[in-house]
């Protein structure tokens, strides 16, 4: 990590870690893909078991989370199922109040 | 679908109205609409039609009334299906009665069905947790029962409907596809395959329940309340379909509520009921026993399910049965009113060598026996047998508690706001006696039932302190109840993060003049907008 600069509170923890000898942690870095998969946080509860290191705030990067359905228990996914969940909220850190719990299946 | 309205009531109001609203509709289906004549029509467009009243995947599973109701949602989610609430619980019904689960299948797993908040269960394996676990509460396949090549099938539909699942980060952690389509088909159907010994032997049972019109009597526990006893009238309307009169008063502080509401009887067993409670709109959840005599289960708020009470009743005709008794424990060398709830109390009140019983009084429907209960200081602490005609209880002498829980020892509350309601967390202080072997955390432990307790709630580390997660997370009220902030990035807090917070959670109160204190955690994580009705 001696190349790396700790810009945020996340990067910060990471780098805590790696300094800590959490190996586990450190190879998580190597996988280059996905969004938030990356750095593999939980929905709730990030990988130290708090919620520090969650992606925060979280509307700001919600839609890389139901665009490509990868949170499909949590975020409704507008691949398939919810097409339409944030159709009148473009951005979700500003619109964010707008978007609706979905009940699956509701006949309504 | 994505529902838009303002209220939460509203919102949930109209939530799985397949399984609630039975009983509203019952008398309103036509009775010349035989059940496979309407699944064949409503169904038979996409589901083959196998002959002897049976259809492609639709007759090769079966459900709780929940899973049936959750298939025909996403029928309309996915395939655009067009169904009216009634012909919906219609079918429910049907498949519920005909390809439900036997009460020795579902019994592991009523705490997803009656939606009780901050369970925590192993896993039936490393493989299933990863596979199944990660998304879902162990309980979404445990309560289904299909062969292997149903459970396939269920696999393609994942990837279909869900493709990312494969190349998450914790599917590229394994051969995934191989797993999922060779392995898990196997280990799920050999766990819970269609046939079952326990469903041969009720699926008669399943269509000619017993009757359940009559006096009830009712104990339970409403976290934040504490204990409750009560009464309930049970009507019958049409087949399968009851009303509901109950009453409660809170043993605590007096607190009374009436309640009236509908209730459908699904698979011989499972009792599904929306009553007005007071001022709110509840939904029981409840398993009949097979002889009709009694039911145990859940019941919480439309607008909350994390808020609620346990409920167990028995016919008020007796046999004797204690439900509850108060209070829970007493001391040695004093002499406290002790009163047993339940039903067909009067006669034979004993409480064991050594201990005065005087004054005894009971009402005259044998919903309650009281009396003066006198215990010598060299009565032991420990358990005392309680004896009420036939029925027996539990009563526990002791001068001190040995020790306090926190329950849920463990819990999540989600940040609310906009559209999307908070998930409160509420606490309970337990106390418990060590019981014969003098160890705590053992098998001969005595529960000695909630204590009224103060709260508060701290930063659970050091990270939390630095990031003042008590100050942005929430607030806890005075009766355990914790109530989160509100959701959306907070300018105040680094990066506009969330509300977020990592807390731990003390109760703290007093038995016999001596303090009694314990810890619990307390995740506050943001809200999630998916509400399933098995998880």
């Amino acid at each position: 990590m001696k190349h790396l600069k700790s810009i945020n509170a996340k990067a910060e923890r990471l780098a805590q870690a790696a300094d800590g000898g959490d190996t586990e942690v450190v190879m998580m870095q190597t996988v280059v893909a996905g969004c938030t998969a990356t750095f593999d946080p939980g929905w709730e509860v990030d990988p130290f078991g708090g919620v520090a290191a969650l992606c925060q705030p979280m509307e700001a990067d919600l839609y890389g989370c139901s665009d490509p359905c990868w949170w499909p228990a949590q975020v409704p996914d507008t691949i398939n199922t919810y097409p339409d969940w944030n159709a009148d909220a473009p951005s979700a850190e500003r619109d964010w109040r707008l978007l609706q719990t979905v009940f699956p299946g509701d006949s309504k | 679908m994505v529902v838009k309205r303002s209220t939460r009531a509203g919102l949930l109001a109209s939530a799985f109205v397949g399984t609630w609203a039975f009983a509203a509709h019952a008398a309103d289906v036509p009775a010349f609409y035989e059940a496979t004549t309407l699944i064949r029509e409503t169904c038979g467009t996409c589901h083959t039609d196998e002959g002897d009243g049976k259809f492609s995947r639709i007759s090769h599973m079966r459900k709780t009334p929940e899973g049936w109701d959750m298939t025909i949602g996403r029928m309309i989610d996915w395939h655009g299906l067009k169904i009216s609430p009634t012909h919906r619980e219609r079918i429910v019904k049907h498949l519920a009665d005909t390809q439900g689960l036997a009460p020795a299948e579902t019994a592991a797993y009523r705490w997803s069905l009656e939606r009780r908040p901050n369970v925590v269960r192993p896993a039936a394996d490393e493989t299933e947790q990863a596979m199944c676990g990660r998304c879902h509460t162990l309980a979404r396949p445990a309560l289904q029962r299909r062969d292997a090549d149903q459970w396939l099938k269920l696999v393609h539909t994942h990837l279909g409907e869900f493709p990312t699942t494969e190349y998450q980060a914790q599917s590229r952690d394994r051969r995934w596809w191989e797993i999922a389509s060779q392995e898990m088909p196997q280990a799920l159907a050999s766990r819970y395959g269609l046939q079952s010994d326990a469903w041969d032997s009720w699926r008669d049972k399943a269509i000619n329940p017993a009757d359940l019109s009559g006096a009830w009597s009712l104990s339970g526990t409403r976290p934040g309340k504490g204990p409750y006893v009560g009464t309930m009238e049970v009507e019958r309307g049409a087949k399968d379909a009851y009303t509901t009169r109950w009453a409660i008063r809170y043993l605590r502080n007096g607190e009374t509520a009436e309640a009236s509401g509908d209730v459908r009887l699904f698979t011989g067993y499972e009792w599904r009921g929306t009553s007005r409670l007071g001022e709110s709109t509840v939904r029981e959840v409840y398993a009949v026993s097979e002889d009709g005599r009694s039911l145990t289960g859940r019941w919480f708020h439309a607008e909350a399910d994390e808020l609620g009470g346990s409920m167990t009743a028995v016919r008020a005709d007796g046999p004797a049965t204690v439900l509850h008794v108060e209070p829970a424990v007493i001391k040695p060398g004093t002499t406290t009113r002790v009163t047993l709830h339940g039903a067909g109390l009067g006669k034979g009140l004993a409480f064991g060598p050594g201990v005065n019983v005087a004054n005894v009084e009971h009402a005259p429907d044998g919903s309650w026996v009281a009396a003066d209960v006198t215990t010598s200081v060299d009565t032991p602490a420990g358990a005392l047998a309680v004896k009420a005609g036939k029925a027996e209880a539990v009563l526990a002498v002791a001068a001190d508690i040995d020790r306090a829980t926190v329950e849920p020892p463990f819990a999540i509350a989600r940040l609310g706001g906009g559209s999307t309601p908070p998930v409160v967390a509420q606490f309970e202080l337990v106390g418990w006696l060590n019981g014969p072997d003098g160890k705590p955390e053992t098998d001969d432990d005595i529960r000695v039932g909630s204590l009224p307790a103060t709260w508060s709630v701290d930063n659970f580390d050091d990270v939390a302190k630095e990031m003042k997660d008590t100050h942005f997370a929430g607030r806890m009220q005075h009766n355990g109840l914790f109530v989160p902030a509100a959701t959306g990035p907070n300018p105040q807090r680094p990066f506009s993060g969330n509300n977020a917070g990592n807390l731990s959670v003390t109760g703290t109160a007093e038995f016999n003049g001596k303090p009694v204190e314990a810890q619990g955690h307390l995740i506050v994580t943001v809200q999630k907008w998916i509400k399933r009705a098995i998880e």
